[in-house]
């Protein structure tokens, strides 16, 4: 059958479309009001890459603790620093990758704990978008590459003591927390390395060891944090962002305990917690944060 | 072999389309306007282009605006988009067709920064070959819908350092858009 098709007005069609477009334009155009920020941090809130840059998505296509994802937000965007999972491996050398199990993101199999770090460091991320292969990397990296920054980022260690392949391997925590201690000394990085967990034991075992370490609690709430961190003398706690309110925050605040919020990622969940007035944000999208504070 | 498959699919469209230039050289100039909505790696955002069209061939070049780092009206993230259709099977009376596209495009914002800022600006450029299907409402009107793989490259300044460094990665391209063509000649579909 053979149809024949002529033009239709399209004016008004054209018209409604220019329309949507506009309002869409101006709904992303409104004031982002976050007020004079109120915090232990003179007022700044540091802004801090969730594993490098943000956690691995289809427009952050850099594998999460890889090596360009780290470089990308600290040297590329200038975040004030980044968050990095740690793990201890079987011939002690701590390991960045979040995950418990290697084939949830590499082509390896296994738990880090229960591997040798010469095989870990061959392991390639799996959703890797960057020209070349990203590999798992060492700490001691990270560490040697900006110990020598004026001024330093602030490297937040997210120090993960679960072994679900082989959990009669642990407790390990000593061997951990000297493995912690012996790179800090090493790196003389007291100053701009952070440890968060929320492990007490391994809280406790570090506490010992470095002192002055500036350690952030991991609290379900922020009575338990405020509670464990008061107890133990940390330097402040952090909450995952879907459960802290500015109120929240602020009774931290009251007892002099820093806060750091984790757990965002779109403009709306950014633009609200910014305006709760932590000292650190743990964003997925440094720029959008950086755009929103500016 | 998926990219021997694609390199097979890039080069039938290339010479298919090469063959018939010919005919080609008998078609007028059409011209007309491009709006459509793009999902890549720099985000989400929005164009409208001017093209140009002979027989098979159609250029097109246009502003960009991206809705993804979009914060505030001083801060738009604007660029342009620049690219190429090839249409293998353009004088075939179909509503629906194929396509062949290169497709560049760049953005530019105000870089990262929450304090001390200067106005210096983060740009990527992102270049992506694919296809694409259009179908033809009109003989003026057509929808059309591609995907497009490539590369991209950042170039972020580093309002701290100082420092300009380029970030360098594998892209993908989807875009959805409407087609108007000013002064195309009636036609009938099958």
């Amino acid at each position: 059958m053979e149809l024949s098709m002529k033009s239709m007005p399209l004016k008004d069609n054209l018209n409604k479309l220019w329309l949507l477009l506009l309002l869409f334009t101006f709904s992303s155009c409104k004031k982002n009001d976050i007020g004079v920020i109120n915090n232990l941090n003179s007022g700044i809130i540091d802004i801090i890459g969730h594993g490098g840059s943000g956690f691995n998505s289809i427009i952050n296509p850099l594998p999460t603790n890889s090596w360009e994802s780290i470089k990308r937000a600290i040297d590329g965007y200038g975040a004030d620093g980044v968050e990095v999972d740690v793990q201890l491996s079987k011939d002690g050398v701590l390991i960045l990758y979040h995950d418990i199990a290697l084939e949830s993101l590499t082509n390896c199999d296994g738990c880090i704990r229960n591997i040798n770090s010469g095989d870990i460091l061959n392991c390639e991320y799996d959703y890797d978008y960057s020209f070349g292969k990203q590999n798992i990397i060492k700490l001691e990296k990270v560490l040697g590459r900006f110990a020598d920054y004026k001024p330093k980022p602030s490297i937040y260690l997210d120090l993960r003591s679960d072994n679900s392949c082989d959990p009669t391997i642990s407790p390990f925590l000593t061997e951990y927390s000297d493995a912690i201690e012996q790179i800090i000394s090493r790196y003389n990085a007291n100053d701009f390395v952070y440890v968060i967990s929320n492990n007490k034991v391994l809280l406790g075992l570090l506490a010992f060891k470095i002192p002055g370490l500036k350690i952030l609690y991991s609290a379900n709430n922020v009575q338990e944090g405020v509670l464990t961190a008061l107890a133990d003398s940390y330097y402040g706690i952090i909450l995952d962002a879907n459960n802290a309110s500015k109120d929240d925050v602020s009774f931290a605040h009251k007892f002099g305990l820093r806060v750091a919020l984790f757990g965002m990622k779109s403009k709306r969940k950014i633009l609200e917690n910014l305006k709760k007035h932590p000292d650190l944000v743990q964003t997925d999208d440094i720029p959008l944060t950086m755009s929103l504070l500016n | 072999m998926r990219t021997v498959s694609l390199c097979f699919l890039l080069l039938f469209f290339t010479i298919h389309t090469y063959a018939q230039r010919h005919i080609l050289k008998k078609q007028k100039y059409v011209y007309g306007v491009d709006v459509g909505a793009n999902f890549t790696r720099s985000g989400y955002g929005a164009n409208v282009a001017f093209n140009i069209k002979k027989g098979a061939y159609q250029y097109y070049l246009g502003p960009k605006i991206s809705f993804d780092q979009l914060t505030d009206a001083e801060n738009t993230p604007l660029g342009l988009v620049a690219g190429f259709r090839a249409y293998p099977h353009f004088f075939h009376e179909h509503r629906l067709d194929t396509y062949l596209n290169i497709d560049y495009q760049m953005l530019r914002w105000n870089s990262a920064c929450s304090r001390n800022c200067t106005d210096k600006k983060d740009l990527i450029y992102e270049y992506n070959i694919g296809f694409g299907f259009a179908y033809k409402i009109t003989y003026k009107l057509q929808l059309n819908a591609a995907i497009l793989a490539g590369g991209y490259t950042e170039s972020l300044y580093n309002e701290r350092s100082e420092k300009r460094e380029s970030f360098s990665g594998l892209n993908n391209l989807y875009r959805f858009g409407i087609i108007y063509e000013i002064n195309a000649s009636e036609r009938q579909f099958k």
